[in-house]
């Protein structure tokens, strides 16, 4: 439903056409409605219904019975796991967006360029996106496991570990672990959306500076990069928001662990309402709410941030 | 030596192309090492990359389960169903705010 913003930057937004149709509402109704009713239907009418529940009181069963005031955000808010969580959250998310925006940088230029395999390299670089999350994250419990892991045995025969490391157990390495994951399944689509930022500059641009003299690394930094910039911007925002929003790599590799020691805002949200105590649906929708406008606000200051720092440069 | 270094290149970007596609469909190499064996010996330890007793008759059970033909079933409905009707409720609404000026023009594409 939302549309990924176009790669184009503003100063050639595109002039109107000389005489645009013109309409009354009642037609536009007409050819809108349908979309207008869809939209209402998948998210207005879930938002609201969300707003609703989180200031609501349920039974564990889930029975509605009777308003609850502001008592769910308050219990959200005073909830003594809630730090952790929101640190959780914060190295989650910084974490995986960082390494991926880093990683998928270095292996869009590699996939740019001609060499034998590269067709083969393209096509394994698509997996894990088209790949299930739940999947991947399942396969991950399997490979990272502390006694049938077969990425233990690998490190082992390698002499790189001395012994079998506890991934997703010891709690030094679940959070890398999941971040490992979750970088691993971020980079097919940050990759491919800087290689076509990559393909999509112009070549006279780099023999404009060859011509001048720069070397591979100035032109990287004074030419290729700022080029990209539209790309990184639309990755980044992207990728944090699926990021924060991912679900099943972090319940899927933190399911065995008791307690919300490694779990962010999203499954803390999960656990609320269907696998702790509290088992309310109500403290779990008001987590919900707080969700909604926690990356709404980090979305918009991201965006203040760059657009600020764009606006200093230029 | 930057005459060998360049005779090489093409080789070295084959390689690390090659450990790149490794990388990324590594784990899904031991999926399917892990689809070929029986249950049993995906949680022996110490592990093995390559099935102690190959088993190739788990994808028949599979495709042969009714259940899973239903699940299959429902998948690719659903699958079907949502991206026809997203087409056929987005089209006209694309076709229509992109030629025609009207009013709430704006405050369309914002809810969008």
């Amino acid at each position: 439903m939302v549309a990924p913003a176009p790669v184009a930057p503003a100063a050639t937004r595109r002039r109107r056409r000389p005489g645009p149709g013109r309409a009354s509402g009642w037609q536009a109704l007409l050819w809108l409605g349908p979309a207008l009713a869809l939209i209402v239907g998948v998210v207005v009418f879930p938002a609201i219904a969300l707003v609703q529940a989180s200031l609501s009181d349920y039974s564990i069963t889930g029975l509605r019975r009777g308003s609850a005031g502001a008592d769910n955000y308050t219990a959200v808010l005073q909830h003594p796991s809630l730090g952790t969580v929101v640190l959780n959250t914060v190295i989650w998310v910084v974490g995986v967006v960082l390494l991926t925006m880093v990683i998928s940088l270095a292996l869009a230029q590699f996939m740019s360029k001609e060499f034998f395999g590269r067709r083969l390299m393209r096509w394994a670089i698509i997996v894990p996106w088209a790949a299930s999350l739940v999947i991947t994250a399942r396969l991950f419990t399997l490979i990272l496991d502390y006694n049938h892991g077969i990425l233990n045995r690998l490190l082992v025969g390698l002499h790189l570990i001395g012994g079998p490391i506890d991934f997703l157990g010891d709690d030094r390495f679940t959070m890398p672990s999941m971040i490992g994951v979750g970088v691993f399944v971020s980079l097919p689509f940050t990759a491919y959306v800087f290689l076509a930022g990559l393909n999509a500059i112009p070549d006279d641009v780099f023999e404009a500076a060859r011509v001048d003299g720069a070397g591979p690394w100035q032109t990287y930094r004074r030419i290729t990069l700022p080029l990209l910039r539209p790309a990184m911007m639309v990755a980044s925002v992207l990728n944090i928001i699926y990021v924060f929003n991912s679900f099943p790599i972090v319940y899927t590799l933190n399911d065995r662990n008791p307690g919300y020691l490694h779990d962010t805002t999203i499954t803390f949200m999960y656990k609320l309402a269907f696998k702790s105590a509290e088992h309310s649906v109500g403290m779990s929708a008001a987590a919900g709410v707080v969700n909604v406008l926690l990356i709404m606000l980090v979305v918009l200051l991201y965006l203040r941030i760059t657009d600020w720092r764009e606006a200093t440069e230029s | 030596m930057t005459a060998m270094l360049s005779r090489g290149r093409p080789y070295l970007l084959s390689l690390v192309g090659f450990v790149v596609t490794l990388a990324f469909l590594g784990p899904y190499l031991v999926m399917l090492l892990d689809a070929l064996r029986p249950s049993g010996d995906v949680l022996e330890s110490p592990p093995t990359l390559l099935p102690r007793t190959w088993q190739f008759s788990t994808f028949g059970t599979v495709l042969s389960d009714p259940r899973f033909l239903s699940w299959l079933k429902t998948s690719l409905l659903v699958a079907g169903a949502s991206t026809v009707l997203v087409l056929v409720v987005a089209v006209p609404a694309a076709y229509f705010t992109a030629r025609v000026r009207f009013p709430g023009r704006r405050a369309f594409l914002l809810l969008v």
